[in-house]
């Protein structure tokens, strides 16, 4: 994960000047930022470090696929195939949160 | 007399109206006006309280027919939504083509969350739910590009399933509790039941749906960047206020209750995710509307967050967030339009604007100040109020992933304000500018939008004063361990 990647990357789309690179750095490390802190609060709701290793887990092995916001974008894509792919994920997991998890939240 | 079904009913029989005005451009222009004059009043006519249509009211211990319910905290989110519906209809009225049709569709889109806040009936709530997602498609139509039928249409196709997701929910809860009144149901849904989950579940996909929140972000972004600026001002308004009203029906019906604790999680995990996922999209963008409406869905989160909190606090900050969400960015869809009448709407086209036209500059500044939390803008109080909110159930977790928001936010509100008004163009470009002109009616509905930012960083208890009764009613005290 360097600069001159991040660079090399924008321009392709003829957008490599500095401040986009700057601002798609910021990008890259808000979603590193959100695999902590979102592993911690996790791990703190489920009361189970185990769910909080799980979310570091996904963290290292995002690290290990860096850059990652280039593969953000394309799943953010406005293709109705992706859209509805993240559609049945999305059912999935929200089913999976409020029928099989009990724990003590309030 | 109460006069409280005249904010519905009024601008739908106008929306009528209009529509037959077809091709009469002056007396659309006129009424226009007038109309956007008689928003802001509509709010003040009605009385507090349960308001039921055609006088049945309570019957052998059961609601019968339509309820709405009104309160302060309603009252001041129906204020914003009409001051920016009448803002969004005068700049309309700079717009010569279509011009009724507009003014129809935005109509309808007020009258339908306006029902959707006041509803205290999950039937009516799920009817102008389906209007609304109709209104908007329809608005985004309007701009007339081949871009805009498809993301109409993907916007359409993901509704489909949505809705039809959310009735089968609100079928349901009927099955289990045999009312769709919201004050009734609430007395049967005290124990779980597999049907009572099932409810919930579904009601949350309409939820994400209406709002914009993942996996609804990307469709709902393409409707706001597709649209023509002013109009994704109040596109996105209404999807805001679709949110409050929406939390404000889950929260009245399962907040406390033990069995909500899975879906209170998942509430909040998307009210973090489309913060964090509306930022980032935003940081890559080179389209400035499709920035702004990434934005749009991150501030989303922020609202979803606060009153996913369930707190007193969290559904204050949460709404008071939406109120200033929906004020400066429509100022700076309004800011995207002005430009867009300059060059279009690429960053990388766009520069050298701060000579050309300074006093914009200097609102959409102070508006891209307010979206970043800098003090003294509106923006500031409601994110340091969520940020409270979030430090008081024991999340500082949360808390600190809305400072990291707030700086990606800023940094690419910093970059857009540089791309477009500060970065060195050359003399033919200036020349391209100056021939064109700035749409004056837009300015001055973002005077009034940044004047609201500033009145509202300085003395946000106008705002918050009317909302914590409500929110003391509907929210829980607790913290997590």
């Amino acid at each position: 994960m360097d600069y001159d990647k991040f660079q090399k990357e924008l321009n392709k789309d003829s957008h490599g000047d500095g401040i986009t690179v700057g601002a798609v750095f910021a990008g890259e490390y808000t979603l590193y930022l959100l695999f902590i802190f979102g592993s911690i609060i996790i791990g703190r709701i489920y009361g189970k470090t185990l769910m909080t290793l799980f979310g570091l887990a996904t963290l290292a092995f995002s690290l290990s696929v860096s850059p990652l916001i280039f593969k953000f974008k394309k799943e953010n894509s406005n293709a109705i195939n992706y859209q509805l792919f993240w559609l049945s994920i999305f059912l999935g997991a929200i089913a999976f949160c409020i029928y099989m998890t009990n724990f003590e939240f309030m | 007399m109460n006069y409280l079904p005249m904010i519905i009913i009024f601008p739908l029989i106008m929306a009528i109206i209009m529509n037959l005005l077809h091709g009469k451009e002056n007396i659309v222009k006129y009424l226009t006006f007038l109309i956007a004059i008689i928003l802001i009043i509509l709010p003040f006519i009605g009385q507090y309280g349960y308001y039921y249509f055609g006088g049945f009211g309570v019957i052998d211990g059961w609601v019968s027919g339509i309820a709405y319910y009104y309160n302060p905290l309603k009252q001041v989110v129906l204020v914003v939504l009409a001051i920016i519906a009448s803002l969004v209809l005068i700049t309309g009225m700079g717009e010569k083509l279509k011009n009724n049709m507009f003014v129809t569709l935005s109509l309808m889109g007020f009258a339908s969350v306006a029902a959707m806040v006041l509803a205290d009936d999950l039937f009516n709530f799920y009817v102008f739910f389906e209007i609304i997602s109709i209104v908007q498609v329809g608005l985004l139509f309007l701009s007339g590009t081949e871009e805009a039928y498809k993301s109409g249409l993907r916007y359409m196709i993901m509704g489909n399933i949505a809705a039809s997701l959310m009735l089968l929910g609100i079928a349901f809860l009927l099955a289990s509790t045999g009312t769709l009144n919201i004050t009734d149901m609430k007395n049967y849904i005290l124990s779980d039941n597999p049907m009572i989950f099932g409810g919930l579940l579904l009601l949350v996909v309409g939820l994400a749906y209406g709002s914009g929140l993942p996996p609804f972000h990307n469709v709902k972004v393409d409707l706001y960047a597709r649209s023509k600026g002013f109009i994704s001002a109040i596109l996105q308004t209404y999807s805001k206020f679709i949110l409050v009203g929406f939390m404000l029906i889950i929260l009245k019906l399962f907040n406390g209750l033990s069995y909500f604790s899975g879906t209170h999680a998942v509430l909040l995990a998307l009210g973090v995710l489309a913060m964090v996922f509306g930022v980032v999209m935003a940081l890559l963008q080179s389209d400035y509307k499709k920035l702004l409406s990434y934005h749009a869905i991150s501030q989303a989160g922020y609202v979803a967050t606060g009153l996913a909190l369930g707190t007193p606090l969290g559904i204050v900050a949460g709404i008071f967030h939406a109120i200033n969400h929906v004020i400066y960015k429509s100022a700076l869809f309004l800011g995207a339009y002005i430009v867009s009448h300059k060059k279009g709407s690429d960053l990388h086209k766009l520069g050298g604007l701060l000579p050309i036209m300074p006093s914009v500059a200097f609102m959409v500044l102070c508006a891209k100040l307010a979206i970043s939390g800098v003090p003294p803008f509106n923006g500031f109080q409601s994110k340091w109020m969520l940020a409270q909110a979030a430090m008081q159930v024991n999340m500082p977790e949360i808390a600190i992933i809305m400072i990291i928001v707030s700086i990606g936010t800023f940094v690419s509100m910093m970059k857009a304000f540089y791309l477009i008004y500060l970065k060195p163009v050359d003399e033919e470009t200036i020349k391209e500018y100056q021939s064109r002109g700035v749409p004056k009616l837009a300015v001055f509905s973002l005077f009034i939008l940044t004047s609201l930012c500033i009145i509202l960083g300085i003395y946000p208890e106008i705002v918050t004063k009317y909302l914590f009764s409500y929110a003391n009613e509907l929210g829980v005290s607790y913290c997590l361990k």
